[in-house]
């Protein structure tokens, strides 16, 4: 089965959205982080592309240090259409792996999500815009003061109008802060992404993404846009995605 | 003469078998790395009754915690909150007013 236009576009985004729940990570690809024990995340990203607004929010709390719960909502905002809440995630994340050494840490992560019920209209604004009903995932990291380093591949079911097909998604991060501030301070991030995503029945595309993530203290804005470079029987187009996120 | 030389002489003997009194603490913390990390740290340590401040150096990978006063806290409440921020404690340094640091532990 083939996903064209606009909808194979979709999928290679909104398969990255679900799943995050963490503060600390690249703008498009997903990060193995779990939340610290009792504490929570809430997050608002609004995503771009082709005359589609596409906007998420997301809570996630830890229970334990390894083991986030999260919720995450998307709404989409199509051209000619008015704008309507498509899914309602319920997901987890539970850390597998973590070395701790001075100024670094390496982590990995498994994670899933799964769409609630909402009813037929909203599955109907899902199945058009291509956004998964479930989400599972492997992540890994290695962060440093200056540098880190991500890797996500997920798997994705996606509804459509013509049946359910099943997209996965590499994703690759690597991440620089030019200028690593004290402990409440300012402190920017650059990242380059890399998304390679592939839909069963043969749509795929590669798409390279520069971004930037500022954050101080428990307050993070980022911002980011996704350059398609290569395709095969997608409409992808560029995406752009901006967030924000508060720890508490 | 006797007596007031005994006075001078007990309290001193008192002071040294009595611990001093902890004003801040220097945890060695692994893994924090950004100040997003170390939220989650600092959020922990202050949950606890006897912690006043969190004063959190990253280059340093150290957190340094005040106590309030005449309370104490110990390394394996310290541990245990900074593997609930998701972090390692690898020592503590237990500093008192005026006085060089006392001793440093390793947490398993």
């Amino acid at each position: 089965m083939r996903l064209g236009g606009a909808s194979g576009a979709l999928a290679v985004a909104f398969i990255c959205l679900a799943g995050r729940g963490a503060a600390q990570e690249p703008i498009f690809v997903t990060p193995p982080v779990t939340m610290y024990q009792f504490g929570a995340v809430g997050g608002v990203e609004v995503e771009r592309r082709s005359g589609t607004v596409a906007v998420s929010s997301e809570a996630a709390f830890g229970v334990l240090a390894p083991w986030t719960v999260s919720l995450h909502a998307v709404g989409i905002d199509a051209r000619g259409e008015p704008a309507q809440l498509a899914r309602l995630h319920v997901g987890t994340r539970v850390r597998l792996v973590k070395v701790d050494r001075p100024r670094e840490w390496l982590l990995l992560s498994v994670y899933g999500a799964a769409a609630l019920p909402l009813g037929d209209k909203a599955d109907a604004v899902a199945e058009a815009h291509s956004v998964p009903a479930a989400v599972v995932g492997v992540s890994a990291t290695r962060m440093a003061r200056r540098g880190d380093a991500f890797a996500n591949l997920s798997l994705a079911r996606i509804p459509t109008p013509t049946g359910t097909v099943t997209g996965g998604t590499l994703g690759l991060a690597a991440g620089w802060r030019p200028r690593p501030g004290r402990y409440g301070a300012l402190e920017a991030q650059l990242f380059a992404e890399a998304l390679g995503n592939y839909v069963e029945g043969g749509s795929a595309s590669v798409g390279l993404a520069p971004g930037l993530l500022v954050h101080s203290r428990n307050v993070v804005v980022k911002a980011g846009i996704l350059v398609p470079v290569w395709t095969r029987r997608s409409g992808d187009d560029l995406v752009l995605r901006f967030g924000a996120k508060l720890l508490y | 003469m006797l007596g007031a030389a005994l006075l001078l002489v007990v309290p001193a003997h008192l002071e040294a078998q009595a611990p001093p009194p902890e004003d801040s603490l220097v945890l060695r913390v692994d893994g924090m790395v950004c100040s997003l990390c170390a939220y989650g740290a600092e959020r922990r340590l202050k949950r606890l009754d006897a912690v006043e401040g969190v004063h959190v150096d990253l280059d340093a990978h150290r957190v340094v915690v005040t106590l309030r006063p005449g309370t104490t806290v110990s390394d394996s409440t310290l541990g245990q909150e900074v593997r609930r921020a998701g972090f390692a404690l690898r020592g503590v340094t237990r500093l008192a007013r005026g006085r060089a640091p006392r001793r440093e532990e390793r947490t398993p």
